[in-house]
């Protein structure tokens, strides 16, 4: 069973090394975008498993990106997961109380990068019925 | 003497006309008729005389009044004298035969400490040649004027301004020396105020001088004068309050109430003027005259502040700007070698290895350098919780594993199974793995790093022992400073930032913990990190099992 999964980077050789990493692991089905709006409106179609959110955007954050998602009930119970450079403890701090499921600190191993998240979506508690079909 | 002559003269003159006089009356008989001529005369004579001595004594009493008047003027000048000044005589050898009071009493000696002592006894050594100057002047017949300094008993100095003038007897013959000597220490004190003033003045902190009890500025340097609201308001004698509005906030009036009650000469605290922050010290100084000074010094901070903030942002912004190609990088030459490109050559395999493992060096470099940043800021956080330092250490080995098997070099833990240790957890494992790190860059291949818990007493400590070439003398002492134990990596393509030795000693010394090691040149080095031993019940078993489960 696959894992649907929206990868958000403004970065286009971020987002191809990640979806060359996911690849590797061979359970995920992913779509990709560049911006917040962007990721708003195929989340809606795509109803992913699981968000993965870079969170420093040009004129946005991952983090707001993430409270307007919160705010479609369809996707109010996704699990999201941020990537970001900002590895200060402070700052995965503030990620994990705003909600997250887990935070990915930027570089990542792509060769780890699909282990990691499958590994937050079976620890998280706000998995959604699906995902949690899909990783019994 | 004139007159005293001639009274002389009336008198003996008065006294023989008397005596003719009785002689003429008692041989009234035998002189006869010339009695009637001789009797008028001798009286009038009389007359005269004694009209003189009257007109004499007249004159005697008012010039006996007057010498009286005079003498009480002069005693009343020298008592005032004496009060004002400082006296001293000496014999024509220099030795002092006359103290007044007002001298005793401002130097602290007793009148029989001084009396038969040479002049210089009041002198410091570096002043003799002063006093050979007023001697020789003196022995000229002249007057010596100037500035001289007393040596007081308690050896403090007693700025005067002397006269220094030969003592003549009545024949003009010089008989020793006068010395009148006005304190001139409150000029002097005065003096250097003024020159400490001066220099206070080109100080970019603002500082005031004011009464503790009335509240009055008694100085305001340039700067504070500069920031003032107002600014044409001249603060000095002025009342604080009048001149700022800042010292009638809680925060300056808490602050001054809590120098005055405590003993501390110095209370520093933060205050604001408007929205800028100022850093302030209080100080008492010394009392004077019934008099509480005290001194302020306020420097704003916020230009410092703001500097630190941009400073710390352009860090941030800068390691976030690195990490994201660097994402990319490390991240593609993963997936090279991951075999996510198709097969590679052996050697091209080799190259890329380089690159991917110098990738992952320029991200511990970017993240020493943040912790760096953060710990000369005073801005690495800590939570502190009980931990075990052997489930810390087991997770470092875990996760240094990777890297040490690269230098083919295996990581072993002895010693204690459970120690219990107060600190904060992910910055203890930091402190572990970059021991184990540094144990395995020096170590020779097929070698061992091994990390011991061991227990004394209420200290845990924590060894890292490594087989490697050991730490040269010459440095030893530098060890934990920045960038030097990058000299001491036996394979340069393996040396780190040389920051992570400086990032473990703040570590371990803002837990509280000590650190040292001992080297021995080819057979290797063990650093030694002592815990306190917390003293709470809760075994760390428990705490490490909670943590695994959770």
């Amino acid at each position: 069973m696959t894992i649907k999964i929206l990868h958000l980077d403004d970065d286009p050789d971020i987002l191809e090394i990640g979806r060359m990493a996911l690849d590797l692991n061979g359970s995920f089905d992913i779509v990709q975008c560049m911006s917040g709006a962007e990721a708003i409106e195929v989340a809606q179609s795509f109803h992913p498993d699981v968000m993965l959110l870079d969170v420093m955007l040009p004129g946005t954050s991952g983090v707001s990106v993430f409270e307007d998602l919160r705010q479609i009930p369809s996707l109010a119970q996704t699990p999201v997961i941020f990537m970001t450079a900002r590895v200060q403890k402070a700052e995965v701090a503030r990620l994990m109380a705003s909600g997250a499921a887990g935070v990915i600190p930027k570089p990542f191993d792509p060769v780890e990068l699909g282990v990691t998240i499958i590994e937050i979506l079976q620890r998280t508690r706000t998995r959604t019925p699906r995902t949690r079909a899909k990783l019994a | 003497m004139r007159f005293s002559r001639s009274r002389y003269i009336v008198n003996v003159l008065l006294f023989t006309v008397a005596v003719l006089q009785i002689g003429v009356l008692l041989f009234r008989e035998l002189v006869g008729e010339a009695v009637s001529v001789i009797v008028p005369a001798m009286s009038l004579l009389t007359a005269l005389g004694l009209l003189f001595l009257w007109g004499q004594w007249r004159r005697d009493t008012r010039r006996t009044r007057r010498i009286f008047t005079q003498s009480e003027q002069l005693r009343q000048e020298v008592k005032a004298l004496n009060k004002h000044a400082l006296v001293s005589l000496t014999d024509v050898n220099c030795e002092f035969v006359y103290v007044n009071e007002a001298l005793l009493e401002a130097t602290g000696y007793t009148e029989a400490e001084l009396l038969g002592k040479p002049l210089e006894f009041l002198y410091f050594p570096d002043d003799l040649a002063q006093v050979s100057e007023q001697r020789a002047t003196a022995a000229r017949g002249d007057t010596w004027q100037g500035e001289s300094r007393v040596r007081c008993k308690d050896g403090s100095k007693l700025w005067t301004n002397l006269t220094f003038m030969p003592g003549v007897t009545s024949n003009g013959r010089i008989c020793g020396s006068i010395s009148v000597r006005t304190d001139i220490s409150d000029v002097k004190r005065l003096q250097a105020d003024k020159e400490v003033f001066q220099a206070l003045s080109s100080v970019p902190d603002e500082i005031f001088i004011f009464d503790t009890e009335t509240m009055h500025c008694k100085y305001a340097n340039s700067e504070a004068r500069k920031n003032l609201p107002g600014g044409s308001v001249t603060p000095v004698d002025a009342l604080l309050s009048d001149i700022d509005p800042l010292f009638q906030s809680e925060t300056f009036t808490e602050a001054l109430a809590r120098l005055l009650e405590s003993d501390a000469e110095i209370h520093r605290f933060e205050i604001f003027r408007g929205a800028r922050k100022h850093e302030a010290q209080l100080k008492l100084l010394a009392r004077r005259a019934g008099h509480q000074d005290a001194l302020l010094i306020m420097s704003d901070v916020s230009h410092r502040e703001e500097a630190e903030r941009i400073k710390s942002e352009f860090i941030s912004s800068v390691s976030h700007e690195l990490r994201s190609p660097m994402t990319s990088i490390k991240g593609a030459l993963g997936l090279i070698l991951a075999g996510s490109g198709g097969e590679i050559p052996e050697r091209a395999r080799r190259i890329l290895g380089i690159a991917h493992r110098n990738a992952d060096r320029l991200i511990l470099i970017i993240n020493d350098l943040l912790d760096i940043e953060k710990i000369a800021a005073g801005k690495m956080s800590f939570d502190i919780g009980h931990h075990d330092l052997a489930c810390i250490v087991d997770e470092a080995i875990q996760a240094s594993e990777t890297y040490a098997r690269g230098f083919e070099v295996t990581l072993l833990r002895e010693g204690l199974d459970h120690a219990p240790v107060l600190v904060d957890f992910d910055r203890t494992l930091q402190l572990v793995t970059n021991l184990l790190s540094n144990a395995t860059k020096v170590s020779d291949p097929n070698s061992r790093v091994i990390a011991r818990v061991l227990q004394d007493g209420d200290t845990v400590t924590l060894e890292v022992q490594d087989f490697g070439c050991g730490i040269p003398d010459d440095l030893q002492a530098t060890v934990f400073e920045k960038f030097a134990a990058k000299q001491v990596s036996r394979n340069p393509a393996a040396a780190g930032t040389g920051l992570g030795l400086a990032i473990v000693k703040a570590i371990a010394e803002q837990q509280g913990c000590s650190i040292d090691f001992t080297t021995q040149q080819n057979v290797g080095t063990t650093f030694r990190v002592r815990f306190p031993r917390p003293d709470a019940n809760q075994g760390a078993q428990d705490i490490c099992m909670s943590e695994q489960s959770a």
